[in-house]
């Protein structure tokens, strides 16, 4: 089970990221998730650099996110990992409480692999968060050259 | 009878006693011409000396001369045994009987009547000398005594005499009649076609006069007719004075007409930032015809004559008279449409603004408003899960009521939103199956339809233009509602149908339900507005209202029939051509000032 590789939650409000959390753990996956409270934290994780400097090399299976966080928004996060090449592949689902045709739109024009509205009912919630983590992170077979690969810290992108 | 023998005019020796000089020239030349000698004199005296010491052939004199008269010396010729035969020609006037008596006294032998025409002259001159030689010397008539005018005279004038001087006498008189005849005839002639040129003349008068008071008439017309528009007209020549300014000018920039007239335009309403510009545009069409503003509306400042810039809407024509350009302008003040203009932009500009902070606003409700009501819902439920065993009857009561008021709480917030993004979401017309529409919306409500009796009646449904996801859920809501308010029906009756109207389609949704009562119909597409509680039918009170919303904006009408307990029909109609509903306006006016 040391292969599973994580699932990155980025998520800047607490009681949110507490029930994605249990409607992950609904299902009892195995995946690490690794949550952060905002956009640039989450492209912090990604590059390895700041508090993640020392993680370990490899990219999530998947990056949940939520839209509107402090600092750097979600739209903003995915924008930057679907420029970056070695990012790209990186499954990208944007989980949020906003169903405007605008944010929809600028998700996908940027490449979002999934755009998931989150249900008021928590049934409902529970359902479509746990399916999102068994498909992305069971289901899905990832690309091959970021399966199990390592990623270096590139010099160019440290601040 | 001896036939007399003139011999050639060389030989015949002609006095002329002739005072005049151009006279003696004229006759001297006319009688040397024809071979004659020719002797003068310039008064009877010398005559008669001249006759004694050689006797002429022939006297040709003139009567009226100073010291003796021609009369006189013909007298003294005559009365002279030895002169008597020299025949005397007297030239005159014959201006009245006495000058023929006086003749015929004198005992002259002719007569030449002045002017004379140089044949007639010759003729005579013939004439006397063949009756010299013919006369016979012994014959002689006894004198005959007769009164002219009141004197007496003695003619003793031979018979002979008194012919040739009668006949050239009488020949005068028919020629002079004759001449007096054509000239009375020429003259005729002339009155006649005076009189012609005459009529003709009044005729041109009279019809002069008449165009001149039509003109005028017209003028006067041109002028009340220009006067009692509402435009101001102004006309310009080609040197750029003003010619004509009606009431309407007056009123619009102060100057009155009398004042203005004759001035230069430039120097009056046109404001000096735009003087160059006229003169040279002008200058630019006199020379190549071309003229950018002309024959068309434009709008530009003007000058008052107080000084004051107003905005006018102005089109110029140039009109071409003999050979000049007349520039006519009809103009008027827009001061107030501009105001209003700048007003309306204004209130565009703020209802915009407001747009954007609804839009601001709603996704806030969208994002922020859910996410509170997520919590809330997601913690009861696992409150729920945690303290299961230890909650009686009451307890999951409380909790479950705490689910129901989040759930209807989200409906309602989707609803709302829904309702808003329907108001700002850019409609897109393509032409909809209405029937097909109508069949999917069915099957999407089966799930409320479960465990239901309901006939369907789908009548024959036309394509419309309009949007299609817009026009779908107009038909979940009036499809939805008609399944929702026959639930008490045993048997629910639901007939979808169409009526074509005068440039309008009409659908219909008919059903057989508990319907309501009319009198609270106005408020049936308010927002929040129900006629059933919550208890007896579930909602939100925002379902008509929506459908209502996007009706109008596809320019179409909604309105409903109904009575408690037999049921409800909602009726939409949607213009034929949708470009005409207010929404296409919109958009294209909205479009038009984009690209303007």
């Amino acid at each position: 089970m040391a292969n599973l590789k994580r699932i990155l939650l980025a998520e800047d409000n607490p009681k949110d990221v507490e029930l994605t959390l249990t409607a992950l753990d609904e299902h009892k996956l195995a995946n690490e998730v690794v949550v952060v409270h905002n956009g640039a934290e989450a492209l912090d994780y990604l590059y390895r650099r700041g508090k993640f400097s020392a993680r370990e090399v490899g990219n999530p299976a998947v990056v949940l996110l939520d839209i509107k966080m402090p600092k750097v928004d979600g739209l903003e996060v995915l924008r930057m990992v679907k420029a970056d090449p070695d990012l790209k592949s990186i499954p990208m689902v944007v989980l949020t409480s906003s169903r405007e045709e605008r944010d929809l739109a600028r998700s996908y024009s940027q490449g979002v692999n999934a755009y998931v509205v989150k249900p008021v009912e928590f049934q409902e919630f529970i359902k479509a968060v746990s399916s999102l983590g068994i498909f992305w992170a069971l289901v899905n077979e990832p690309p091959p050259r970021s399966a199990g690969k390592m990623k270096e810290p590139r010099s160019h992108s440290q601040p | 009878m001896n036939v007399p023998v003139i011999g050639r005019n060389q030989d015949i020796d002609v006095l002329i006693v002739e005072d005049s000089p151009t006279q003696i020239a004229h006759l001297s030349y006319l009688l040397e011409e024809e071979g004659y000698a020719v002797r003068t004199t310039t008064n009877g005296r010398q005559a008669l000396a001249a006759i004694r010491s050689r006797m002429p052939t022939i006297i040709i004199s003139d009567i009226m001369m100073p010291e003796m008269d021609g009369y006189t010396l013909c007298r003294a010729i005559k009365a002279d045994a030895t002169l008597k035969n020299v025949p005397v020609i007297l030239v005159t006037d014959l201006n009245s009987p006495q000058d023929v008596v006086m003749g015929l006294e004198c005992c002259a032998d002719n007569f030449i009547t002045k002017p004379y025409d140089p044949q007639f002259l010759l003729a005579r001159i013939t004439q006397s000398l063949l009756n010299k030689a013919l006369r016979s010397p012994h014959s002689r008539d006894a004198p005959v005594q007769i009164e002219l005018a009141g004197s007496r005279y003695t003619i003793s004038a031979e018979r002979h005499q008194i012919l040739d001087l009668l006949i050239p006498t009488y020949e005068e008189a028919v020629r002079l009649n004759q001449k007096l005849k054509e000239q009375q005839q020429e003259l005729a002639l002339e009155v006649q076609e005076r009189t012609a040129a005459n009529e003709r003349l009044v005729a041109e008068m009279a019809e002069r006069k008449r165009a001149e008071e039509a003109l005028r008439k017209s003028e006067e017309q041109t002028r009340t007719i220009l006067n009692l528009a509402n435009e101001a007209y102004i006309a310009m020549d080609s040197d750029g004075v003003i010619r004509d300014w009606n009431r309407a000018a007056e009123v619009t920039f102060g100057w009155p007409r009398e004042d203005i007239l004759g001035k230069p335009l430039v120097e009056s309403v046109i404001p000096p930032r735009y003087r160059e510009a006229h003169t040279r545009g002008v200058q630019h069409f006199l020379k190549t015809g071309e003229g950018p503003v002309l024959n068309k509306r434009i709008e530009i400042e003007a000058l008052h004559k107080d000084g004051h810039e107003l905005p006018v809407e102005l089109s110029i024509t140039p009109i071409r008279l003999a050979e000049r350009f007349i520039f006519c302008a009809f103009l008027h003040d827009i001061t107030e449409r501009k105001q209003a203009e700048r007003e309306l932009r204004t209130r565009t500009e703020q209802l915009e603004a407001a747009n954007k902070e609804l839009e601001a606003f709603s996704y806030s409700v969208s994002h922020d408003l859910r996410a509170p009501l997520r919590h809330i819902n997601g913690f009861a439920d696992l409150l729920q899960r945690h303290v299961t065993s230890m909650l009686d009857e009451k307890g999951r009561r409380y909790l479950g009521t705490i689910s129901d008021s989040v759930r209807q709480m989200g409906l309602l917030i989707d609803d709302l939103l829904t309702f808003s993004r329907m108001g700002r979401t850019q409609l897109h017309f393509t032409e909809v199956n209405l029937e097909e529409l109508v069949r999917q919306v069915m099957d999407d409500l089966k799930p409320e339809m479960e465990e239901r009796r309901i006939a369907w009646t789908v009548g024959a449904l036309p394509n419309v233009s309009g949007d299609r996801a817009m026009l779908r859920q107009v038909l979940v809501n009036l499809l939805g509602n008609a399944v929702k308010y026959t639930r008490p029906c045993k048997q629910a009756r639901i007939e979808i149908g169409c009526t074509d109207g005068s440039g309008e389609t009409v659908i219909f949704v008919r059903d057989n339900g508990v319907g309501f009562d009319m009198q609270y119909a106005h408020k049936l597409f308010g927002v929040f507005q129900r006629l059933h509680g919550a208890t007896e039918f579930e909602g939100t009170g925002i379902g008509l209202a929506l459908v209502q919303r996007i009706i109008h904006r596809h320019g179409g009408r909604i309105w409903a029939e109904s009575a408690v307990d037999k049921g409800a029909t909602f009726y939409c109609s949607l213009p034929a051509q949708v470009s005409g509903g207010e929404e296409a306006m919109a958009t294209h006016e909205l479009k038009r000032r984009k690209n303007g």
